[in-house]
């Protein structure tokens, strides 16, 4: 589409017969359209701030371009037609509007023009009375030409200004003050915006639509009075840009917990590591700022897993200037001084109440970073250190249980010698609460994937169990002392392969074992997990996987488990 | 000839049955660093995955205008009394809106417009059943009916390589609750004609076993029963995933006894734009109403 050279350029309003009145009672078609292309004007040069603010009811950032295009579409409708009456002019508007509404927020404002062209059906020129009807027959058809109409948006700011208009027409103003006072009480409603849409508050934003109208109606009266020379006033933009964001009252929890920031200094730095890094932070928390060099990085991100974004960051490069901060804290800090110590305890008595209590928690057993990084990922609520040679106790599992704000319980012990003790405490406590017969890690991992808590607790529990039938888990450990077991003679620094508290194999290093394992054990499995322990590393795994090229798994994946006394832990599924 | 079928161009219908069925589609636009393309006319599906792989911003999608409704709704109206337009699901996109906006402004032709609560192929299943129907001579009313009833027992799964672009498109609803994790695993998610929402299905550990997944929700829908089935098979560009999950459909469709009819197509840009390249999907309709 080739762009006429007049909504390039600052819009000069070049044939004016009529002599500039500072405080007009009436608007003739060439004020009107001096005041149309003054809204055009203010709208381009608004429009990706427009953008930025965009988060309802999709956030997809393109309201201020839907609307611009759409107010530009209603005025090219004007080209080639040299109109002078305010009805001529209004019903083309409208009708260039409706033909070329892009996006719900263009829908929306060629409902708003095609209220204000309706309202004038008769009129050659616009009084302050009928300018009044005008903004508010527009409101009425907007919130009728919408499905579902909500407050807080772009509805409720034409529908305010429309009283700002009347109220200004019942006293008698001119025209100017008429569109000041219009504009006025639309930017007190857009300013309450986030009041009315929780989406926005969460944003910390006005909403975006409403800010569009702002815009037009501040271009209307720009247009109005400085008809041969628009200024654009940057300040528009800036003055409502993010009101302050509301901090967290203290019965809210925090989306994310841990203010997070580190450097990186990158080890192959390659052009777009700073694009590369910001996309895979992307999902581990908001507030991601990425910024630096291809050498060195600045990471700033809300998280609830500092330590993954450490590890994260570790894998890029050597890491420095950490701080992880808990937002909590701070933010129940900062209104502490207020409150009166006689007074704390009901409000920790509001708070756990308001705290919400889920339908259903979920404890596992386990022992590692990496598994319990993985498994409250996954939904895990509560970790209980613990493995084979630190059995926890039933009491720690009551502990556990009563400790966990929810109403049903799902405990996953992860080792043949715990589900006993978990059973025990599974019948001590006033919870329902179901054991998961789970004896690794990796089976929790599996079991977890149908976790859901729409179905009763013991039918999830089938469930779950149904998941880890066809699941192998391989235990690869070194020997410690000499032993006789199975017919093997092991000796200290031996590695052992462990299927089911059985030994399958023996020998001297990693990866034979691991193949002889594979030998006896893969039977055409299509993913093949392999999670390192805490004495190994990711290099010596990726070997390993390597070495398993010759039984051509479909997928084989590597994990940091972080386990201790099992160098690898193998699931086959 | 005097009912007309509108639907839009994320009906995703190859446009062999386009013509064969007399299908009118109005398109959306898809933005690309700042041009603006006519979903599936201006740009195939193929390009278009080219073309995001290349683009400094993600592809942005927007609704067509009133105006564009406005004129399919004319021209029509001097060939036909009625309408049924059936379009892509209220709950995703902006596109009835324009439809309602536009049906107020014409005059002379009745229009039927219908939510399909759907995308792709579960709309593009929809209108051909109301081309069938049209084409057994079924009136209005019965045209109309017989599409509800299509969505009413359509089930539509999908799964996404990536839930970045769902993220960003602003489409992702409580499937949510799937990003972020150190673990991989592949979201399958639905797309319910309940309601026309997104809504997380189950999360699978590896491609393979995710496609069996795939393979099992359309297996366990029509393998015991011996209704008539309709089944859609879509993709981007998930290469041999989608091939074998491909040759697998088609044999549970040989192996049933009930007549079962397969639909396949290549998801345009506008449904690519919001669920990235490597998607596969199946839609599966099942009733012996099915014309």
């Amino acid at each position: 589409m080739v762009m006429k050279a007049n909504e390039e350029s600052k819009p000069q309003n070049q044939s004016n017969d009529s002599p500039k009145d500072q405080n007009p009672k009436q608007i003739d078609g060439s004020m009107l359209i001096s005041m149309l292309r003054g809204a055009q004007w203010y709208l381009k040069e608004s429009e990706s701030h427009i953008n930025s603010l965009n988060v309802f009811p999709v956030p997809d950032g393109d309201t201020g371009t839907n609307m611009y295009h759409t107010f530009k579409e209603a005025m090219n409708n004007l080209d080639g037609k040299s109109l002078s009456k305010v009805n001529q002019i209004t019903s083309q508007i409208a009708r260039g509007a409706l033909m070329g509404a892009r996006g719900n927020s263009g829908v929306i404002l060629s409902q708003l023009l095609r209220g204000f062209s309706e309202a004038n059906k008769e009129n050659e020129i616009l009084d302050v009375e009928q300018l009044a009807k005008s903004f508010r027959r527009a409101a009425s058809v907007a919130y009728n030409g919408v499905m579902k109409p909500v407050e807080g948006t772009i509805l409720t700011v034409a529908s305010k200004a429309a009283e700002g208009a009347e109220l200004s027409s019942e006293n008698n103003l001119d025209i100017v003050n008429t569109l000041q006072n219009t504009l006025e009480f639309a930017k007190q409603a857009l300013e309450k915006t986030p009041e009315q849409l929780p989406a926005l508050k969460e944003a910390g934003v006005v909403d975006a639509g409403g800010k569009g109208y702002v815009i037009i109606l501040e271009g209307m009266l720009r247009g109005l009075q400085d008809k041969d020379d628009i200024e654009f006033d940057e300040e528009i933009l800036q003055k409502e840009v993010k009101p302050e964001k509301e901090k967290p009252e203290k019965e809210e929890e925090l989306t994310y917990m841990y203010d997070t920031q580190l450097l990186i200094d990158i080890e192959d730095s390659s052009n777009n590591v700073l694009e590369k890094i910001r996309e895979e932070l992307n999902n581990y928390g908001d507030s991601l700022i990425v910024v630096g060099s291809e050498s060195t990085v600045k990471v700033h991100v809300h998280t609830n897993h500092p330590g993954i974004v450490l590890e994260y960051a570790l894998q890029q490069g050597s890491i420095k200037d950490i701080v992880v901060e808990n937002m909590q804290l701070q933010a129940d800090k900062k209104t502490e001084p207020n409150i009166k110590a006689t007074e704390v305890s009901d409000i920790q008595k509001n708070k756990d109440k308001v705290k919400e209590i889920k339908p259903r928690g979920i404890i596992a057993v386990a022992q590692g970073e990496g598994f319990s990084t993985i498994l409250q990922e996954l939904g895990v609520d509560k970790i209980i250190s613990g493995g084979n040679t630190n059995n926890p106790s039933t009491n720690d599992f009551v502990k556990a249980i009563k400790e966990i704000k929810a109403r049903e319980i799902m405990l996953l012990p992860n080792n043949k010698n715990i589900v006993s003790s978990a059973e025990q405490a599974a019948s001590l406590v006033d919870k329902k609460t179901a054991v998961l017969s789970t004896t690794s890690i990796p089976e929790a991992i599996a079991s977890l994937m149908v976790f859901d808590e729409d179905i009763d607790l013991f039918e999830l529990k089938d469930k779950m169990e149904k998941e880890i039938e066809d699941l192998k888990t391989i235990q690869i450990t070194e020997a410690v002392k000499e032993s006789k077991i199975n017919g093997f003679e092991i000796k200290p620094g031996d590695i052992i392969g462990v299927y089911n508290d059985d030994i399958l194999c023996c020998g001297e290093n990693y990866v034979d074992v691991i193949l002889e394992i594979f030998e006896k054990k893969y039977e055409g499995e299509e993913l093949v997990t392999i999670y390192f322990g805490e004495n190994t590393d990711r290099e010596h795994a990726l070997n390993i996987k390597e070495s398993l090229k010759e039984y051509s798994v479909p997928e084989i994946e590597v994990y940091k488990g972080g386990q201790p006394i099992y160098s690898y832990i193998i699931s086959l599924e | 000839m005097e009912i007309g079928i509108v639907t839009d161009s994320t009906c995703d219908l190859p446009s062999d049955l386009v013509e064969e069925y007399g299908i009118e589609i109005v398109p959306l636009n898809v933005h690309i660093d700042g041009e603006t393309y006519k979903d599936r006319e201006d740009l195939s599906g193929d390009e278009f995955y080219e073309r995001q792989r290349n683009a400094e911003n993600l592809p942005s999608t927007s609704q067509p205008s009133a105006g564009e409704f406005i004129k399919k709704y004319e021209t029509l109206s001097s060939k036909y009394e009625k309408i049924v337009s059936i379009h892509l699901a209220d709950e995703l996109s902006g596109t009835l809106d324009s439809a309602r906006l536009a049906k107020r402004e014409v005059s002379g032709v009745e229009i039927q417009l219908i939510d399909s609560r759907a995308a792709s192929l579960g709309i593009g299943l929809q209108v051909i059943v109301a081309a069938k129907l049209r084409k057994q001579g079924a009136s209005f009313e019965d045209i109309i009916n017989g599409v509800k009833k299509a969505r009413d027992n359509m089930k539509i799964y999908f799964t996404v390589g990536e839930l970045t672009y769902l993220k960003e498109g602003g489409r992702i609803g409580s499937a949510q609750a799937f990003v972020g994790s150190i673990l991989n695993f592949n979201p399958i998610l639905e797309l319910t004609t309940k309601t026309g929402e997104i809504i997380p299905h189950s999360k699978i550990r590896g491609q393979t076993r995710t496609r069996k997944k795939m393979i099992d929700l359309v297996s366990d829908e029509i393998s015991s029963s011996s209704e008539k089935v309709w089944l859609g098979m879509m993709n981007g560009q998930a290469g041999e995933v989608y091939e074998k999950f491909r040759s697998e459909i088609y044999n549970l469709a040989e192996q049933r006894s009930a007549e079962t009819t397969v639909f396949e197509t290549k998801l345009g840009p506008v449904i690519g734009s919001h669920v990235g390249p490597l998607v596969y999907s199946s839609v599966i309709l099942k009733g012996d109403f099915l014309p």
